[in-house]
């Protein structure tokens, strides 16, 4: 056998075909030697049985090479400065622009499908063929409608059998009506869209969507009168289409149609029955014996319940509000499921979430069974409730039980294998990892938080403005050395994801500079703060000439601007910042307080910057402050005036109290 | 851009990157003339922004433009003509397309000689 890759034998013989010189050749042999000693020493050779790869393995293998960086935006978006979306609008923005032009193209092949019937690709890739028309002249047989119906074409199918005028079997009546029922009057969500179904809003609330078509109608009333196989097929397509759109009445009706007839319904319609109980909203009670007759009547038709009749009732159950009735029919409900040896899926865990999360803290050790017994499973999704368990969990984890060990549990199982499907959608996306946010800065220190945060920020997830209120929040908690390290980093965060119009996280911002950490007179931090607070200033000036209806700003913002201004030097800014709010004083709610008043007096007064004095005397004497006389007579004593400005400051404060001041300093000299 | 053809792979590369010239390869003047319709295509398609030649690579059945192109409109048109061109090109041509861009401040940062 040849080990170490290469017959020591033929090696020597390799060796002899050219002269070499002795030394060279001794070392040669040596090499050789201590070569064949090792290989001598393991010398069984194990070979490894075939592993079966799939396609795209060798490309698995390849992306483990390489790490993830935090920096790049998803990897739907170009990879450049340009073309990079710094906040969730222009993510949603550019993400269905590019689809709106997938769909101008999609509009174009339609209009103009007679230019799009090249046949390029051998085989033919359905997918790139323009969908067929179907109109008065086109030859339809019932094939085609099979066809159409398999492929989900609502539109298309009606219209064949329109063209067909009724004219198919039975078995493809019941499909056509399958289908009607299945997607009553919305088409399809094209597949390709993902985008569009990304960052959709659904509807949240449960109320009756069903629109009763007149094909529908027809289609049902003709196949009810046939044999029973055939009626009970079509009342079982009935009731799960009815259920699916939230007609809870009708569903009960045509139940109660059933079982007069003795019409054999099958275990998807009795699921759909009971999802719609707590629709019925037959009061608490009852809800428990309606259950409890569908069970019933189950088993007298012999049917066995699978684990979606089991989530139907636990819906029906997290509905109700008297606590002890949920434990009971929940354990009820629990019980049954062992006893069918049922496997809960994630839709039956979701709702357990919704039902403890009446419980408070009790939910605690019911809560991490669940994540430790779905952590050893390897998730497949079966319902559409599937994808709001994640997100309900977070919340619960972060709201209810503020325990940081729960949330990181909860994250990592969505973060292992490809649970990540489960996230669902953009809205839930963000609701989960605000949840998340809040969890570990209510339960960490800040540089922990901070870490996550920038290994989740831009890249995963954008703070939305609570996020980054809480943040700047907690800031305050800390001593000013560790919170002046975040504010420049938080600061630009705001500036990125246009947090510059919530006036709430101004006010944060501003008063964590010029309170909390207030730096000493002589540092660098001062011009840099004002520099912050004029870019404020600034933007909400720009905003102001946009619009008609102007911004309010609160007293507490326009005050921490100025004293930030006049900490920093910047004082021609804060001369224009006065004279405007001596014109217009509308533009703040209030008036500046009289703290701010007072520190905005003495800087300038220790800089001998008597105009914006003068401006401070205006403003406090037109809103009727308090103090002004003493301000008056403090920049007397301080600064010597030129005649000229003493009759501006007589003309503020008045002469009395000027006056007064020199008899008391005459006094004084007696 | 400046170069004679016989500078090709010296002072620059090729324009389209394919296998179908090499012996026995699969559809030459095929390719060409469709290399031909997609830069005519993306000329049209995305008016006066290419700074660059519109470099096509071929790669099994994939197809990806790419080239440099000025900032003049606002990123979401970009993002609109880049779904549009993908969609309707792999109509035309019947398989995958996939576009790469690079974007500059200016024309001038593409001008690396004059003459």
């Amino acid at each position: 056998m040849i080990v170490g890759g290469v017959d020591p034998h033929l090696r020597s013989v390799r060796l002899l075909e050219k002269p070499i010189p002795h030394e060279k050749l001794c070392r040669e042999l040596i090499r050789l030697q201590s070569t064949t000693a090792s290989s001598t020493s393991s010398s069984d050779i194990y070979i490894p049985n075939r592993i079966e790869r799939s396609p795209t393995d060798i490309l698995k293998a390849l992306e483990s090479t390489i790490s993830r960086d935090y920096t790049a935006p998803h990897y739907k978006f170009h990879d450049d400065p340009y073309l990079t979306p710094l906040s969730k609008s222009q993510i949603r923005n550019y993400a269905l622009a590019k689809e709106s032009g997938k769909k101008t193209a999609m509009w174009i092949r339609e209009e103009h499908h007679n230019l799009f019937q090249h046949k390029v690709a051998d085989p033919e890739i359905k997918a790139f063929v323009p969908p067929p028309i179907y109109t008065e002249e086109s030859k339809v047989t019932e094939e085609t409608l099979l066809y159409e119906i398999s492929n989900a074409h609502v539109s298309n199918s009606v219209s064949i059998y329109n063209l067909l005028k009724g004219e198919v079997t039975i078995p493809t009546k019941q499909a056509l009506l399958e289908l009607l029922c299945f997607y009553n009057h919305d088409e399809p969500a094209n597949v390709e869209l993902l985008e569009s179904r990304w960052f959709q809003l659904r509807e949240k609330r449960i109320k009756n969507t069903w629109i009763s078509r007149p094909e529908i109608d027809i289609l049902f009333q003709f196949l009810k009168e046939q044999e029973p196989a055939v009626a009970a097929a079509a009342y079982n397509a009935m009731i799960c289409g009815l259920a699916k759109y939230y007609n809870g009445d009708k569903v009960w009706h045509m139940y109660k149609e059933c079982q007069e007839n003795n019409i054999p319904l099958c275990i998807e319609a009795y699921n759909g029955i009971i999802s719609m109980v707590s629709i019925l909203r037959e009061g608490e009670d009852k809800t428990k014996s309606l259950i409890t007759d569908i069970y019933k009547a189950m088993a007298t038709n012999g049917i066995t319940p699978n684990i979606h009749t089991f989530n139907a009732a636990l819906s029906a159950t997290s509905m109700l509000k008297n606590k002890r009735i949920i434990l009971d029919l929940t354990c009820n409900i629990f019980a049954d499921i062992a006893k069918f040896k049922l496997k809960p899926t994630l839709t039956t865990y979701y709702y357990v979430l919704r039902i403890l999360n009446k419980f408070d803290d009790a939910a605690y050790t019911p809560f991490i069974k669940i994540l430790k017994s779905l952590k050893e499973e390897t998730l497949t999704i079966q319902n559409a409730k599937d994808l709001y368990f994640f997100f309900v969990a977070m919340e619960m984890a972060s709201k209810q039980l503020c325990e940081r060990q729960a949330g990181e549990m909860v994250n990592e199982l969505l973060l292992s294998g490809d649970n990540y499907k489960f996230i669902g959608d953009s809205y839930k996306e963000s609701l989960y990892y605000r949840a998340y946010l809040e969890l570990i800065l209510a339960t960490e220190e800040f540089e922990t938080f901070y870490k996550i945060y920038s290994k989740l920020v831009p890249h995963v997830t954008i703070p939305e403005p609570s996020v980054m209120k809480a943040m700047l929040e907690t800031l305050q908690l800390y001593p000013a050395e560790t919170a002046i390290q975040y504010i420049p980093k938080l600061w630009s965060h705001m500036i990125m994801f246009n947090h510059l119009d919530t006036q709430y996280l101004l006010e944060s911002i501003l008063h964590l500079m010029s309170v909390h950490c207030k730096p000493v007179s002589d540092s660098s931090l001062n011009a840099q703060f004002a520099e912050i607070a004029l870019i404020i200033w600034d933007h909400i000036q720009t905003q102001n000439a946009k619009k008609i209806q102007h911004i309010i700003m609160s007293n507490t913002i326009v005050g921490n601007i100025i004293v930030l201004l006049l900490r920093g030097g910047n004082f021609d800014k804060v001369k224009e910042i006065l004279s405007l709010l001596i014109e217009s004083p509308h533009l703040i709610v209030g008036i500046l307080m009289e703290d701010y008043v007072h520190e905005i007096f003495e800087l300038c007064l220790a800089q001998a910057h008597t105009p914006i004095i003068f401006s401070l005397l205006e403003y406090i004497t037109s809103n009727h402050l308090e103090g002004a006389g003493e301000m008056a007579r403090k920049l007397e004593k301080t600064i010597s005036l030129t005649p000229t400005q003493k009759d501006m400051l007589i003309n503020l404060v008045g002469n009395d109290i000027l006056e007064l001041q020199l008899s008391n300093e005459l006094n004084e000299a007696k | 851009m400046a170069n004679p053809p016989h500078y090709l792979a010296h002072r620059k590369s090729w324009n389209s990157w394919n296998t179908s010239n090499v012996k026995d390869g699969n559809r030459p003047s095929e390719t060409a003339v469709e290399d031909m319709f997609i830069r005519q295509f993306m000329r049209g398609t995305w008016h006066n922004l290419f700074v660059s030649e519109v470099i096509i690579k071929r790669q099994h059945n994939i197809i990806r433009i790419a080239g440099i192109i000025t900032r003049s409109i606002a990123p979401y048109k970009i993002y609109f003509l880049t779904g549009y061109t993908e969609e309707l090109l792999s109509y035309w041509l019947q398989c995958p397309i996939k576009i790469e861009l690079v974007t500059t401040d200016s024309k001038k940062d593409v001008v690396f000689k004059y003459i």
